[in-house]
């Protein structure tokens, strides 16, 4: 009895070690990315009326359903109103967005309710438990926001032949009616919102009205059309670089071709501002107009208002990081590979009058574009050789040759070929700046040398102000990296073959 | 309780609290618990600068007398090396998801709250006031740092009789303690470090992080990670892909025995006591049965 | 019987000959190469040779310790290991001095005399670790004590430890030695000492577990908690236990010749007793272990590989001679005890080998495994250590009784 006993704890013990073993498969599985559409689940949770979110969010896999329910169509789900032959694509079909709990009951109801239909009737069904659909999720969200750059409305326009009322309205007060106006046309953002509100859809909803139905539509009618489903605009959208739209006329709202912006008690001169050439350099209006069409300072008042969301109508202009104004869009320019190299590397004096002045030019009849700089060996003093021997690290490396006319004319090409740029730079000294970063630059005038300011030892640090050789390796390399360029050490300076002197142990023999 | 009874109780007692004083609660206080960690000496490691030419490791080994490392060896950066007891600092080469490759320098990090420092039983291993971790010569070498250390970073002599625990020393004795600049950061061309007060180098760190946004992954790599270290990181990327562990939290590590070494000091002071009174209460029932 | 109870005068080198050969022979036997002086003196001899070796060239000639892994066989067996299964005597002492159960009486010596030979030679053995052992005494004296080191606090308690554990054990040495009031004063210390002794065990014991708290970035989650400590001075019961049970076992056949009658009589009630002692810390132990895994959320990491490993020890080698000890002792089964007792020491030494060497750094490509020369050395330890218990059981009243003018006391 005893050693039976024993035996069977043995084999209890050896037993649970086994299965301990051969469920031992690696804890965190691997997140793979959704391959096929059908695999790509939508992540519901940006509704604001279900926050803050109790469960976890549900991933919907909308391509399955589409796929699977195909021959029966979207009825299925979504509301379909057979006099206007119109869907209204929102989800699920009793959607009142007022009340958390309604709402929850609006989507179990109908998803639960479909799946345990389908259950009844023994067809393939989806997850009826809480945690099947609720599960912790560990996708990313691959759903890309819809860009409808000048070349799709272009492309929309040729289609309608120019019937701008089969998209474009306006809710008249008066009449309480959806109305086309022509010459109020504007981004659909200009009334439709985040989110649903008492008397006007979202965007997110009115968009997929809209462009669906159409897209629909067209393909019942067998005619050329958009996609319906899902990755057709969302993912398969590519953005274009706005060098292929240049040819693609803009809309035609009578805009102006080119404004003087000026606003009274501003107290800076006014600025001439070319509509035409910035309507070319961007993708859709809504770049700089945000929603509405009209003028900047109607709603970016001088102080800031609240239509204007509090920023004032300098900050409109100017402020760096935004994606809207002028200044941060110019900002962003500086950051390409042939102007990154001076703009992104060195830091230069704080910009001073002449700097505003290339923008507020005051009154001008017409405007004058600049001109492309010319050599600028008119400029350059007289004793400054084509090419300059740096020797700061004579101890392993030969002087550097640094040849400085050819990258003074180098610079001024990049400048010229680019149009922003050739404002900007109107005086040749401006690119001396690049390198000659914080004394003033006069013509025919040898600027401060680096080493008087970057001193070569090390002793007191000053924070802005690196040693010399730093300040070479940080400022030549650093734009070598920007502009691609050579970067090995002994590109710039030939290793030194040293003999042995004196009684170091670093000397080496090369 | 008869005289004899009273004398052995106050005996085991009074060795229980003498016992117990020798690791009471205030002296069990982490290594420099009271410090204002802002002025301890730092140094920033920006690697967006490094180029990878190891002039760090050579005057580092020059100034410790050390074995100089081959700087002409371009293969030395395939495979990740790391410090060792004949090399204080070494540099590694990182190619990350996106962007070009990125050099690493690394060396003791001289916490803020040293795992090292409060794991030395005879105080070889100790936090100098300003900031430098470094060794003494009164170590046992018993290498309990070694197992403290969360980056690994201490290494000792094992083919020597008389061995050593090696890790960078800041340049204590050499140069800082004489208000000079270790001699890794004065020598690099391209001034990947700065040096100065622990608070001037994360304020330099966000400085230039907030100047530059777009070049920097958001984080300083040592601001908060086991309390806190001296010797602080900025990178292009996510740590992760450099080799830094980013799982150490951000508990001290002294704080990690401290609750325990409190148990002790507890347990020293209650358990003879209690043993005394069981034993009592024992004999009492013996003798009543 | 071969009572060698007086004490042998060497006076000159024949005379060391003579005391020698009679160490190698100690039952008068015709032969030096019994199976035990075969195999102890080469292996004792060999790892002296080493020893030399490593005091010359320094750990790396003799050990495969490296920078990753800085303890190896000799802190996992001497620190870890040994410790823990010299638990007996603080355990014992308890039961006996403290809670007063006179029939744990016959083996209270013996098993105080293992603990302090396995303390001294292991504190001992630990000197062949250190790398700077000279400094050694900066520990015990001087002015730069690390406080807030696990390590000085381990390492003071032993100290103390094998102190109080010399104390509790020298009446043995005064009965010897025929000191009759030292042995009176002595005996008075006693409880004194062991109630010292059992404050000292419950710290240090935790503590040897206590270091690894600072290597929290390197250890196994399933291995790593905060309870470390507590789980360590509970295992350290039964391992205790379990190694008074099994090396009892082969002492009484060993020593049989000087064993009292009682203490044969009374052998196999006091492994029953043992044996339901250990159980019952065992099942502590569980449910701690339980504990730790719900506190530290470990449960998906038991479908690892590494989960299944901590499965082995816990299930294989704690689950199951629990219930072997509670059958055992259940059926008065001794074998059954001694098997469970066997699979617990493995336990004990498989979770230390654990927390030190197997799941620290559990991630490293490159492991840690020991050299035949640490193998040798800590064997040499360990054989030395029973040549002096078997000198000493041989010669003191530790097996046997005590002198009749000491009996009255107890």
């Amino acid at each position: 009895m005893r050693k039976k006993l024993l035996a069977f704890f043995i084999v209890l013990g050896m037993g649970m070690v086994i299965v301990g073993m051969s469920t031992g498969q690696n804890v965190r599985s691997k997140i793979t990315e959704p391959e096929t559409s059908v695999e790509r689940p939508i992540i519901i949770s940006d509704i604001e009326p279900l926050k803050p979110l109790e469960e976890e969010r549900v991933q919907f896999y909308h391509g399955k359903h589409a796929t699977k329910l195909k021959d029966v169509g979207c009825r299925v789900c979504h509301p379909y109103d057979a006099q206007k032959n119109r869907f209204d694509f929102r989800y699920p079909r009793e959607r009142k967005e007022d009340n958390k709990r309604v709402l929850i009951n609006a989507y179990h109801n109908s998803c639960l309710g479909c799946h345990n239909e389908r259950l009844e009737k023994g067809l393939p069904t989806g997850p009826i438990a809480c945690g099947e659909c609720h599960k912790p999720v560990s996708r990313k969200e691959w759903i890309k926001p819809v860009v409808f750059h000048y070349g799709l409305h272009y492309q929309h326009e040729k289609v309608t032949d120019k019937k701008c009322e089969l998209c474009h309205h306006i809710y008249d007060e008066e009449g309480k009616k959806l109305v086309y106006k022509q010459g109020a046309e504007s981004s659909c953002r200009d009334c439709h919102r985040q989110n649903d509100e008492k008397k006007r859809r979202s965007y997110r909803s009115v968009a997929h009205a809209d462009c669906i139905n159409c897209h629909l539509q067209r393909e019942s009618e067998g005619k050329e059309s958009g996609p319906s489903n899902c990755e057709g605009c969302h993912v398969d959208l590519k953005l274009p670089a706005i060098k292929e739209l240049t040819e693609i006329p803009r809309p035609d709202r009578k805009q102006p071709k080119s404004t003087t912006l000026k606003v009274d008690g501003a107290g800076m001169p006014e600025v001439f501002f070319d509509h035409q050439n910035h309507e070319m350099n961007s993708l859709t209006c809504r770049t700089c107009h945000h929603e509405t069409l009209e003028t900047c300072k109607n709603c970016h008042t001088l102080k800031g208002s609240p239509e204007g969301n509090g920023i004032s109508l300098e900050a409109a202009y100017h402020k760096e990081n935004s994606s809207s104004s002028c200044k941060g869009c110019h900002e962003r320019q500086k950051a390409q590979e042939r102007c990154a190299g001076c703009h992104l590397v060195t830091r230069t004096r704080k910009e001073d009058k002449q700097f505003c002045a290339v923008c507020h030019t005051g009154p001008v009849q017409r405007f004058q574009p600049a001109s492309p700089l010319v050599s600028p060996e008119a400029i350059i003093p007289d004793n400054v050789k084509a090419v300059m021997a740096i020797s700061a690290l004579e101890q392993q490396y030969e002087p550097a040759k640094f040849p400085h006319l050819q990258i003074i004319k180098k610079l001024t090409e990049i400048s010229n070929e680019n149009r922003l740029a050739r404002q900007f730079h109107r005086q040749p000294a401006t690119l001396c700046m690049g390198c000659h970063h914080y004394s003033p630059v006069e013509p025919k005038s040898s600027p401060p040398a680096c080493g008087n300011c970057h001193r070569p030892t090390s002793g007191s640090v000053d924070l802005n102000k690196p040693r010399l050789v730093a300040a070479y390796h940080l400022q030549c390399l650093g734009c070598h990296e920007k502009m691609q360029l050579e970067q090995k050490c002994t590109a710039c300076h030939a290793a030194k073959k040293v003999v042995n002197q004196g009684s170091s142990e670093q000397q080496k023999k090369q | 309780m008869d005289r004899r009874k009273f004398f052995k109780l106050m005996g085991a007692g009074i060795a229980g609290i003498s016992g117990s004083k020798l690791i009471s609660p205030e002296l069990v206080r982490a290594e420099g618990a009271d410090f204002d960690s802002d002025e301890l000496l730092g140094v920033l490691v920006d690697t967006t600068r490094c180029i990878g030419c190891r002039r760090c490791e050579a005057a580092c080994a020059e100034i410790n007398n050390l074995p100089a490392p081959d700087l002409e060896d371009k293969g030395i950066f395939e495979k990740r090396r790391e410090t060792s007891e004949t090399q204080y600092t070494v540099v590694n080469r990182y190619t990350p998801k996106e962007g070009k490759e990125i050099f690493v320098k690394n060396q003791c990090m001289h916490c803020n709250y040293p795992g090292c420092a409060s794991a030395c039983l005879v105080k070889a291993m100790h936090k100098i006031e300003q900031g430098p971790v470094n060794w003494e010569t009164n170590c046992i070498g018993c290498r309990y740092c070694m197992v403290a250390c969360p980056f690994d970073i201490p290494k000792f002599e094992y083919n020597s009789p008389a061995p050593k625990i090696q890790k960078c020393n800041f340049c204590w004795e050499k140069k800082v303690k004489k208000g000079q600049r270790p001699a890794c950061v004065e020598v690099c061309p391209t001034e990947v470090m700065f040096f100065g007060t622990r608070r001037e180098v994360i304020e330099e760190a966000k400085r230039r992080i907030y100047r530059e946004p777009d070049k920097y992954y958001h984080q300083i790599y040592g601001e908060n990670e086991v309390g806190g270290t001296s010797w602080v990181y900025t990178a292009a990327v996510p740590f992760e892909q450099l080799g830094f562990r980013t799982d150490l939290g951000t508990t001290p590590y002294p704080k990690l025995s401290k609750g325990y070494l409190t148990n002790i000091a507890v347990i020293d002071l209650v358990v003879p006591a209690l043993l005394l009174g069981i034993s009592y209460a024992a004999k009492r029932k013996k003798g009543n049965d | 019987m071969n009572e060698k109870t007086e004490i042998t005068v060497i006076k000159n080198f024949k005379g060391f000959i003579t005391f020698l050969m009679s160490e190698l022979k100690p039952r008068g036997g015709k032969t030096v190469f019994t199976p035990f002086n075969v195999i102890t003196i080469p292996l004792i001899f060999m790892g002296l040779i080493i020893i030399v070796i490593r005091f010359a060239k320094g750990l790396g000639a003799v050990t495969n310790l490296s920078q990753d892994f800085p303890w190896g066989l000799w802190i996992g067996f001497d620190v870890l290991i040994g410790i823990a299964l010299a638990g007996g005597a603080y355990v014992l002492c308890f039961i006996y001095y403290i809670l007063g159960y006179e029939k744990y009486h016959p083996i209270v010596r013996v098993v105080v005399l293992n603990g302090f030979l396995a303390y001294s030679f292991y504190a001992g053995a630990l000197i062949l670790d250190l790398g700077r052992p000279w400094n050694a005494f900066n520990v015990l004296i001087g002015n730069k004590f690390g406080f807030s080191s696990v390590l000085f606090m381990v390492a003071w308690h032993f100290f103390l430890y094998t102190l109080s554990l010399l104390f509790e054990f020298a009446p043995a040495i005064a009965e010897w030695l025929g000191l009759k009031r030292a042995w009176k004063t002595l005996n008075a210390m006693t409880l004194g000492a062991v109630v010292f002794g059992i404050m000292l065990s419950l710290g240090h014991q935790g503590g040897v577990g206590g270091l690894f708290l600072l290597a929290k970035a390197k250890i196994h989650p399933l291995w790593y908690s905060e309870f470390i400590p507590l789980l360590f001075v509970v295992s350290s019961i039964f391992a205790g236990l379990s190694m008074v049970i099994f090396e009892g076992s082969i002492s009484s056949k060993v020593f049989k010749s000087r064993m009292s009658a009682d203490h044969h009589e009374a052998h196999d009630r006091i492994v029953m007793s043992l044996a339901k002692v250990c159980a019952g810390s065992m099942f502590v132990y569980l449910f701690l272990k339980l504990l730790e895994i719900n506190h530290e959320q470990t449960w998906s990491l038991l479908s690892t590989p590494m989960g299944s490993w901590y499965l082995l020890e816990v299930v294989g080698c704690v689950v199951i001679p629990a219930w072997l000890f509670m059958t055992g002792a259940k059926n008065r089964s001794t074998g059954v005890v001694k098997l469970a007792a066997i699979i617990t020491i493995l336990g004990v030494v498989l979770n230390r080998l654990n927390i030190c060497l197997i799941a620290y750094k559990w991630y490293a490509p490159a492991r840690y495994y020991p050299t035949w020369m640490e193998v040798v050395v800590t064997l040499t330890v360990v054989f030395t250590e029973l040549w002096v218990y078997r000198w000493i059981v041989n010669r003191m009243p530790v097996v046997s009784d005590s002198p009749e003018w000491a009996q009255e006391a107890h």
